[in-house]
């Protein structure tokens, strides 16, 4: 909130403000609208699948990659990320037991 | 007083008001135009440890009066800079002008790769090597932990689980502890109304920064409004841009979490309040908090909207140390640890409680 030497049209802001902001937050923030937002992304989740299909059709039949193939690209590059970050991590284990012994 | 004072009044402050409006026109072009990057993180420091993606840092300080060296690190989901975000209003700097050895740890932003990190990994394969890391930089026995919200959950699993971290002190900011008393914005994940999976993308395994930002801006839908109001009010000030979007930069500047530490956080935290009902497991080990015997500081924001009182506070009787001392500090969640109620109240108390509980060099 602004402090009490503020100008006359941030008092009037900060009013109006405060009048909306409680009933919007509490209806942002309830389980309710949480759970909608939810389903809102499901169905929209659901309604493109079938829409990428086609897309993905059609693009493979140009001999172009579609949305799906970058994300399976993706997928495993991510795949080989994860195994090598492993790596370093038992090395690193590895050379902080090695040096606890010493 | 003479007739005609307050319309005299009523014309400097309209003068005033045009003044400003046009020092603010002129700023606010130049900042749109030139876009200059938020200034956080100017206090000198050195990159000491790193592994994969996290991050150590040592504060550079030629006067360090005190041990152990203190070791300042943030939840997954948010950036170290918390810790110093601007001269004048930093952490860092303060701790290392009272003369402490400072350190800060940061997790990383994740990609893919971290995409099947566990709590336990990022604790045991990040956090552990780090803390020696800082042990042999400062060739201390101990290290002091300071760490803000889910970074204080974290802490507490390690030290619940494992005996063999070596901490002299705790300070907790703001640790969530009992979900009974979570807000709202994540009750319909504590009802289980809402999975931790449907936030997870399954192309890179992590729930996505976006998703993050989001569940943060519902609790305040009006805060972006708020933000620019604010900045255009001030915009004639010379010291308010800087400190603005610098502050404005942490707040909204969140990261993706990894799968599997998010569905940990859900279902064993939030849903089933692990850490309450003592079933709280970290990797295959139990978590026992009664392990944990440091002095311990736990900060409690009074109006704090994500971590409410409530849900901090019973804490305090469940940690094995019988040093814990509790401050209540006015303002909400992040009032506690930047801006003016963190410089007037929570910074000298914590500053006088870590100088009570260390030893001079």
């Amino acid at each position: 909130m602004a402090p009490a030497d503020s100008p006359a049209w941030r008092r009037a802001f900060d009013s109006v403000e405060r009048r909306v902001a409680s009933p919007l937050e509490s209806a942002t923030s309830s389980p309710d609208f949480q759970v909608a937002a939810q389903t809102l992304r499901s169905a929209g989740r659901a309604i493109g699948r079938p829409i990428n299909g086609v897309v993905a059709w059609g693009l493979h039949l140009a001999g172009l990659p579609a949305h799906a193939d970058m994300r399976a690209l993706t997928r495993q590059l991510g795949d080989v990320q994860r195994e090598l970050l492993a790596i370093r991590r038992d090395l690193a284990n590895a050379d902080r037991e090695r040096r606890e012994g010493e | 007083m003479k007739p005609l004072e307050p319309a005299f009044d009523v014309a400097r402050g309209v003068r005033r008001e045009v003044e400003r409006t046009q020092l603010r026109a002129r700023r606010g072009i130049k900042l749109v135009a030139r876009r200059p990057p938020p200034k956080v993180g100017m206090t000198p420091k050195e990159e000491v440890w790193s592994l994969g993606k996290a991050r150590l840092w040592r504060y550079r300080n030629a006067h360090v009066r005190h041990a152990p060296p203190v070791l300042l690190l943030l939840g997954l989901v948010g950036d170290s800079a918390i810790f110093d975000i601007h001269p004048g209003n930093s952490w860092a700097e303060r701790l290392v002008a009272e003369g402490f050895d400072v350190f800060l740890f940061d997790w990383g932003a994740p990609g893919p790769a971290e995409g099947d990190h566990t709590l336990d990994t990022y604790l045991s394969d990040y956090l552990l090597p780090a803390v020696d890391a800082v042990r042999r930089a400062s060739a201390a026995d101990e290290v002091t932990l300071g760490a803000y919200c889910m970074g204080a959950l974290m802490i507490l699993l390690l030290l619940g689980s494992r005996d063999d971290v070596p901490v002299g002190n705790l300070v907790l900011f703001t640790p969530p502890c009992d979900f009974e008393h979570s807000p709202n914005f994540i009750r319909a994940y504590r009802d289980g109304r809402i999975g931790s999976s449907d936030a997870i993308d399954e192309t890179t395994g992590l729930v996505p920064a976006d998703a993050v930002r989001a569940m943060f801006r519902l609790l305040q839908p009006t805060s972006d409004l708020v933000q620019y109001v604010t900045l255009w009010e001030n915009l004639w000030r010379d010291d308010f841009v800087d400190a603005h979007r610098a502050v404005n930069h942490w707040a909204w500047n969140h990261r993706a979490m990894a799968g599997p530490a998010f569905t940990e956080m859900i279902v064993q935290y939030v849903q089933d309040n692990a850490l309450m009902s003592g079933e709280a497991r970290l990797g295959d080990r139990r978590v026992d908090l009664e392990r944990v015997a440091a002095p311990t500081m736990l900060i409690v924001a009074e109006r704090d909207e994500f971590v409410p009182p409530a849900c901090s506070e019973p804490l305090a009787a469940l940690l094995g140390s019988d040093d814990v001392e509790v401050l209540r500090v006015p303002g909400g969640h992040a009032g506690a640890l930047m801006g003016s109620a963190a410089r007037r109240v929570t910074m000298p108390k914590v500053v006088d409680w870590l100088g009570r509980h260390a030893r001079s060099l």
